[in-house]
Formats: structure tokens, sequence, C-alpha cells
């Protein structure tokens, strides 16, 4: 069975391999590109991923076709990576969680409250994207202090996650042609209006978190 | 003439396409042979070329290249 942890399929370049499998990973192992094996153990990802670990950095290929160089996620090199982890650690410490609580609480209630009430009503439902909308409300309020809202949303706001959905295929596209990335950034919210409509809301949307930091 | 001078015969484009060829081929064999993790089992195809996991995320499907993962692990995973 593939489970949750596969997901995150465990990327790293061949060069430094053999540093790696000196550290006796477990469970069946799969080459499945010239620089890239996938492993079915979950208890490997400990053994790679730890406070401290020298595993290598992160594959250029996988992670730039995000577009996200300065971001954390996008942040290829360990050491680059640990300096502007370090700058959000006090956000993630146990005092500052232990105060986001209250965040969490709120939102939760709202999504039950909400629920409550569908059901009063014989309604059904949709906690798939209940419990995204729910994510997406405690990241948003805490993170950019800007609430999206969405558990106010009748739908829980469903279009925003079939927006994502639909635009995943745009990062498999862009790993392999990681040419294009430049291409694409020259896609105006016009010009998205008639080729995908998924991609114009997007744009509005991206347009939109980008506002606050620019007044 | 110069030996980079292209004249667009026939012959050229020949030498060319060879050229092309030879060089993936090089590129392949290093792949599948020498390369340092040239020992893990896996497809054929996926050892010479990315495209091969391209292929399962944009074309037989929409990003499923996982669900692959997961039969890959049946048939090759020891």
């Amino acid at each position: 069975m593939v489970s949750s942890r596969d997901y995150h399929c465990i990327v790293f370049r061949a060069a430094r391999l053999e540093k790696l499998t000196k550290m006796e990973l477990t469970g069946p192992i799969v080459r499945i590109s010239p620089n890239e094996i996938h492993l079915s153990d979950p208890e490997n990802y400990e053994k790679i991923y730890f406070i401290g670990s020298k595993a290598p950095s992160k594959a250029g290929y996988f992670y730039s076709a995000f577009g996200l160089k300065t971001a954390g996620f996008g942040t290829l090199s360990n050491e680059l990576y640990r300096v502007r982890r370090g700058a959000l650690n006090p956000l993630f410490s146990k005092k500052a969680v232990l105060q986001l609580e209250d965040v969490v609480q709120s939102k939760v209630e709202k999504l039950m409250d909400s629920a409550g009430q569908k059901l009063a009503q014989g309604e059904s439902v949709d906690l798939y994207h209940g419990f995204r909308a729910l994510s997406v409300d405690v990241i948003t309020d805490y993170a950019f202090d800007n609430c999206y809202n969405q558990l106010d949303s009748p739908d829980y706001a469903s279009g925003f996650f079939n927006m994502l959905q639909e635009l995943l295929p745009r990062g498999w596209f862009l790993q392999a042609f990681p040419f294009m990335l430049p291409v694409t950034n020259l896609i105006t919210p016009n010009v998205a209006k008639s080729i995908n409509i998924y991609l114009y809301n997007f744009l509005q949307f991206r347009q939109v978190i980008f506002l606050p930091q620019r007044g | 003439m110069g030996i980079l001078a292209f004249d667009g015969s026939l012959v050229s484009l020949f030498y060319l396409f060879v050229a092309v060829i030879a060089w993936l081929a090089t590129i392949a064999l290093y792949r599948r042979f020498l390369h340092p993790i040239a020992n893990i089992p896996g497809p054929f195809v996926a050892s010479i070329t990315h495209f091969y996991i391209v292929y399962y995320n944009l074309f037989s499907g929409k990003s499923q290249f996982y669900l692959r993962v997961e039969k890959l692990h049946k048939k090759y995973g020891k």
C-alpha cells in the first residue's frame, strides 16, 4: 500500500547517494528516474530528514518548477534554508503555537456551527472542502493576518480548491520544460481568460494576495 | 570550409543526425550502466529519462505517477 507519506517522494541527487546508502535504508527501493529513487518504507523518512541531517539539498528541477525561489519551499540549499527557516522559528515555538490555540478553536467552532445548521435543515455537509477551508482559514489568519473566511462561504470555497487542482498539471509541465517558466509569466489576466478560466482565477487571486504588500 | 560549417547538404544532415543519436545513446548508456544508482531496480525507460514520470503525470492521466509508483514497487521492490 502507498501510505500518505509516500506522496512526499523522497527526491535527492544521485551523486551524493552513496553517503545515503550507508544509512541502511529499509524496505523496497525502486529507481524512478535517472537521478531519483523511491522508498516505500516511511521509516526512511525519519532517517534522512531530521534536524541537523546531512542529507543532500533539494533537487532543483523538482522545486524550481513552482517559481518560488525565495520561499522556504523553493529554497534549494540546506544552508540557506536553515537561515530562512530560522527567521520563522519564533512564530512556531511552543509558546506561539499555544497562543494560536484560540485561532484554531474559533475556526473549528465556526465549522461545527455551520455543519450543525446544515444538518438541522436536513442538508448534507461537504466535509471534504470543509476541512480544507478550516486549514486555509487558520493558516491565512495566523500567517498573513488576513483570514480568507472560506468557512463563511456556503460551499466552503470549493472553487478555490478546484482552481488549485486544475492548475496542478502546470507544475508537472514546468518540471518537464523548465525553460517555459519565464514564458508562462508573460501571460496576462486577459490572455488567461481566453486560455483557461482557472488560470485567470489564479492570476486574480495572486494579484489580491500581493495587494497589501504594495500598499 | 571549416569543420563546424553546415552546408545544408543531405550528407551533412546525415552526419548531424548520427551525432545527435550517438550523443543521446551515450547519455542513455551512462545512465543505465555507469550511473551511481545504476544497480537499483526499476523500469528501463525510467532509468534513462525523466519523461517516464512526465508521461504519467501529464499524458496518461492527471498527476497520477504516484499510482504508478505503487505498481513499480510491486514489480521491482524487494
